[in-house]
């Protein structure tokens, strides 16, 4: 409540001064090479939102503010897992794996699972144990990962990113902008495997061990909306509740990415109906 | 045997008949071939002679005669024994004016020259333009003359666009380039309007549609309209019926179901829509919907909201 409450002080200090230089801000913008504003006609939708056509950025909403994002910062973590060895490979369940907190798969210490389902657990279901469980793999150790998420932010042109850790906790240096997040959804979708995992309704794996780990996705507008391909849901005390969904239909596409959206569902679906329905005067 | 003899005597006769058809054509122009050279006052140095092939009537000849570029225009053409007077005016980069005749020297060749000024640089400079022409062979004039050339092209511009509803103002009105085309024209745009009957044939959008073309052709926007309505109507398209039907919405909306046509129910029918949502959705979480029947109906019911609210 108390940094709300900052956050909206703020904004007040924002809304005085903006009007009188907002010409001069909207040049310094251009000069500086920021992106050109976007309409925002659903300002209540999320805290921040954007949402691209085809590709083609369409609307937004505090689109390069730099926000909490829980459980999409593990669309990065995923993207440096299919970067880098085989599905097939097998990890070790670390200790500090099998004691995450918050969604978890309840994985144990010492136990072995395939990479590819480790990462499959991870989106589909948003398991922090099966996203650390590869960070520590991958990274030797999460700090190590991290220092790895922030290289490829950087690679990616991702200027209001910040990871401080590998699976979204809230943490004062863990953000990105809805914009960045679109790019990053790119990147992500852009690798097979990732496309497939996000797209999947439910998954099934079992460990070394026997332990078998049944889990429906997180995104419930998977197989209830038409077009829906994924992509990510996240939610954390600070944060609140996020989503990256892509959807096609017909050969258009649609890209939305909301960040502490309070009505998720319902908006983003309507959201999506509206971002298809753009231009097109027969819906 | 026979038979394949008259046939060889009848491609024979064909052939014939074609040869004597294209000599016919050769013998209405005579080809020459044209040298010219240029002298400019003040030049230091002499141009290099051109040359080039022209088709010339063989009725005394004709403006064909004088070599010329595309920004040229020959203009007073007069003849007077075997003599022929004539303006030159050219515009654009290498604007020159001028006044030049022409001699017949006899069956076989011509002379001519023209005295133009023109600027370089800024300055006037004068200049003469002699050439020669010697008859190289026939030609068809009725088909190489300026005027049949500027026709073809005219032809063959317009026939590129004989399809194009949105180029009607080329074929239809009083400044219409076209207007001989008009008949062919609109019998396709008839054709294009009448196919706009089937609903699924309408474009999805109708910024930048030739409505203007198809009233051009005696086929306006209400009369197609009426008829794909009526169409929609038959075959229960309500999509169109929303878009497009205003006067069939209402009874549209009576007769249908939420269930199985969602978008039409929540974007054209607001009553029944408000009642529905407020029965179906309302207070309902997304996941809680996933069986429901109603929940497409409400996931659009949602997008009218977020218009709405915002």
């Amino acid at each position: 409540m108390r940094a709300n409450a900052s956050a909206n002080a703020t904004d007040d200090i924002v809304v005085m001064t903006a009007a009188p230089f907002a010409l001069l801000a909207a040049g310094l913008a251009l000069a500086a090479g920021a992106p050109a504003p976007l309409p925002d006609p659903y300002p209540d939708i999320a805290r921040a939102y954007y949402v691209e056509i085809d590709g083609v950025p369409r609307w937004g909403g505090r689109a390069d503010d730099a926000l909490p994002i829980a459980s999409l910062t593990k669309l990065m973590t995923a993207v440096l897992v299919a970067e880098s060895g085989r599905a097939d490979d097998e990890i070790t369940i670390t200790q500090t794996a099998a004691a995450e907190t918050g969604t978890r798969l309840g994985l144990q210490a010492g136990d072995r699972a395939r990479r590819g389902d480790l990462l499959a657990a991870m989106l589909v279901r948003s398991a922090n144990d099966a996203c650390r469980a590869l960070a520590d793999a991958i990274g030797g150790d999460e700090a190590r990962f991290v220092a790895r998420m922030n290289a490829r932010a950087a690679e990616l042109g991702l200027t209001r990113t910040r990871f401080a850790n590998a699976c979204g906790h809230d943490h004062d240096d863990n953000h990105a902008s809805a914009r960045d997040l679109a790019t990053l959804t790119r990147t992500a979708l852009s690798i097979e495997t990732i496309a497939t995992d996000v797209a999947r309704e439910s998954f099934t794996f079992s460990t070394q061990r026997g332990r078998r780990h049944v889990m429906r996705n997180t995104n419930a507008l998977l197989g209830t909306l038409a077009g829906v391909r994924g992509v990510k849901t996240g939610w954390t005390p600070r944060a609140a509740r996020c989503l990256i969904v892509y959807a096609e239909r017909d050969g258009r596409r649609v890209l939305a990415v909301l960040l502490a959206a309070p009505d998720r569902w319902w908006d983003s679906a309507g959201l999506i109906e509206r971002a298809f329905d753009d231009g097109d005067p027969a819906r | 045997m026979t038979d394949l003899h008259s046939r060889r005597g009848l491609i024979a006769a064909l052939c014939l008949v074609l040869a004597a058809s294209v000599g016919a054509a050769e013998q209405s122009g005579d080809r020459y071939r044209v040298k010219t050279t240029i002298d400019m006052k003040g030049m230091p140095f002499q141009m290099p002679a051109q040359t080039s092939e022209v088709c010339t009537s063989r009725q005394g000849g004709s403006s064909s005669m004088i070599p010329h570029d595309d920004n040229c225009r020959i203009t007073g053409f007069a003849r007077n024994g075997n003599r022929n007077t004539f303006r030159m005016e050219c515009t654009g980069k290498d604007a020159m004016s001028g006044e030049g005749e022409t001699e017949q020297l006899g069956p076989d060749a011509y002379r001519g020259s023209i005295r133009a000024s023109t600027r370089v640089e800024g300055q006037p400079m004068e200049m003469t333009i002699r050439f020669e022409g010697t008859r190289i062979g026939g030609c068809d004039y009725a088909s190489e003359s300026p005027e049949a050339i500027g026709n073809a092209m005219l032809a063959q511009t317009c026939e590129s666009q004989i399809d194009s509803a949105l180029s009607w103002q080329m074929f239809v009105g009083t400044e219409a380039t076209c207007a001989a085309f008009k008949q062919k024209f609109c019998a396709n745009i008839v054709r294009q309007a009448d196919a706009l009957v089937d609903p699924a044939k309408f474009p999805k959008q109708e910024i930048g549609f030739p409505w203007e073309g198809y009233e051009a052709c005696g086929r306006p926007r209400a009369t197609i309209l009426a008829k794909a309505c009526n169409a929609a109507k038959a075959s229960g398209n309500l999509d169109f019926i929303g878009a497009r039907c205003p006067e069939l919405v209402a009874p549209a909306c009576a007769a249908a179901d939420a269930r199985t046509q969602p978008c039409f129910v929540a974007r054209h029918c607001p009553d029944q829509a408000r009642a529905l949502a407020a029965q179906q959705c309302a207070g309902r979480g997304y996941t809680a919907m996933r069986a429901s029947p109603y929940r497409d109906f409400c996931t659009r019911h949602a997008s009218q909201r977020l218009g709405e609210r915002n």
